[in-house]
């Protein structure tokens, strides 16, 4: 009887440090519990809707004409070894092999929202790959060269004439290509020096007689 | 009387603190699909450059050994696709189907085999695949496309220089003389230089 009075009396003069330790023991409890996995940069459903759209391609037309507009936002990052980057690459591109995308060196060109980062390699693999890398991680501003530069190639430097039932806006494009071409460094064809002093000669014909007749 | 209030004042704290405890338990949210693997797994993974199969390697292996993923649209899937090619497009992949199927190939043995229009295609769901963390995934190197009423598969070399461009450029630039060559050095380069400064002060913070 005595020793369960005791007791009472314990818990009651205790009473709050009782309920305090209770609680730091609970407190403790959590810090063990399992770790939840946490999941590095966004989750995968937005990655997915992002991974399907296609905007982040550019295509070449696009990208020649911001780099001959000498756009100053635009920072070309090739993807490509620094062998082939020595090679030939697009001017004032900045060389990231891939296998170093996420050192601590690099990391700062594609983490950044100053500059439209355009990647490229020789087709548009290895770029996608690391603008996957670089979605995940929920990097901002990163495009894809559309084709990479295969397609450079086969549009800029070297464009396939356009048949003649194509509509002019393909004949407009080609024109585009081709001085691009010319700002990119690969000269004019002869057969095109030929036919532009042809076409200046014939409306200077026309318009002599045209005074003639007015003055009847 | 001040005894009362204070027991009164301690229950109310009870429980509240419980209810806290209670709000919390209920409202915590896992995520339904988290990714396994970091980007540095997958950068590597990248780099070791073997999960890609060419047509003639996918030729040569058995049957029982993979099940195909048609990542296209269901549209084009219909309108012809590989034999016995199972269709979970990209952006499906989350749904209550495909991810009951793709959960039992997970550990399986087969090997998955994904293709698309092309492998940039393929890549995105490879991708996303891997980083869910299916080891067992590669990527068929096809272009595929449908023409002349047929369904058409085309090997296709990855990032294989179309071109030599270092070749192609010399010679262009010879040709043309070397008004062009002064117009191409631009001087742009200051950029970048700028830009890692900055960078290192963000990183300080």
């Amino acid at each position: 009887m005595s020793k369960r009075y005791k007791t009472k009396k314990f818990i009651v003069k205790r009473e709050y440090q009782i309920l305090a330790f209770l609680l730091v023991f609970l407190a403790a409890g959590l810090v063990l519990l399992p770790k939840y996995k946490k999941n590095e940069g966004i989750m995968p459903d937005l990655f997915v809707k992002n991974a399907i759209s296609s905007e982040r391609y550019i295509s070449t037309d696009q990208l020649a004409e911001k780099i001959i507009n000498q756009d100053p936002s635009v920072l070309l990052i090739d993807m490509r070894s620094d062998k082939e980057f020595n090679e030939f690459s697009l001017p004032n591109a900045i060389n990231i092999p891939l296998k170093n995308l996420l050192d601590d060196d690099y990391i700062g060109y594609i983490d950044q929202d100053i500059y439209d980062v355009i990647l490229f390699s020789n087709d548009s693999f290895y770029a996608d790959q690391a603008w996957m890398l670089g979605n995940r991680l929920g990097f901002k501003n990163l495009y894809v060269l559309k084709g990479g530069l295969n397609e450079w190639f086969n549009t800029i430097i070297n464009p396939k004439y356009p048949d003649e039932t194509m509509p002019r806006e393909a004949f407009k494009l080609y024109d585009f290509r081709k001085a691009a071409g010319m700002y990119f460094g690969v000269g004019a064809p002869k057969t095109e020096k030929k036919t532009a002093p042809t076409k200046k000669v014939i409306p200077v014909k026309k318009k002599k007689k045209r005074v003639a007749e007015g003055g009847c | 009387m001040k005894e009362l209030e204070r027991t009164k004042r301690i229950s109310i704290s009870a429980v509240l603190f419980l209810l806290i405890i209670l709000i919390g338990v209920v409202t915590f949210k896992k995520p339904k699909y988290v990714f396994e693997k970091d980007t540095a797994t997958t950068l590597q993974k990248i780099i070791e450059k073997d999960h890609f199969l060419s047509l003639e390697d996918f030729n040569s292996i058995d049957q029982t050994q993979y099940i195909l993923l048609d990542i296209r649209s269901n549209f084009e899937y219909a309108k012809g696709h590989l034999k016995d090619a199972i269709n979970i497009s990209t952006h499906q992949t989350f749904s209550d189907n495909s991810t009951k199927l793709l959960k039992s190939l997970k550990n399986g043995d087969k090997t998955i085999i994904v293709y698309g229009e092309n492998p940039d295609n393929a890549d995105s769901a490879w991708m996303l695949l891997y980083q869910l963390g299916y080891e067992n995934v590669k990527i068929l190197c096809i272009e595929t496309n449908y023409s002349d009423g047929k369904f058409q598969i085309n090997n296709y070399d990855l990032e294989k220089p179309s071109v030599n461009y270092a070749q192609v450029m010399q010679k262009a630039q010879s040709s043309s003389g070397n008004k062009n060559e002064t117009k191409k050095s631009t001087p742009k380069k200051v950029m970048p230089k700028l830009k890692k400064k900055k960078r290192v002060a963000e990183g300080g913070c």
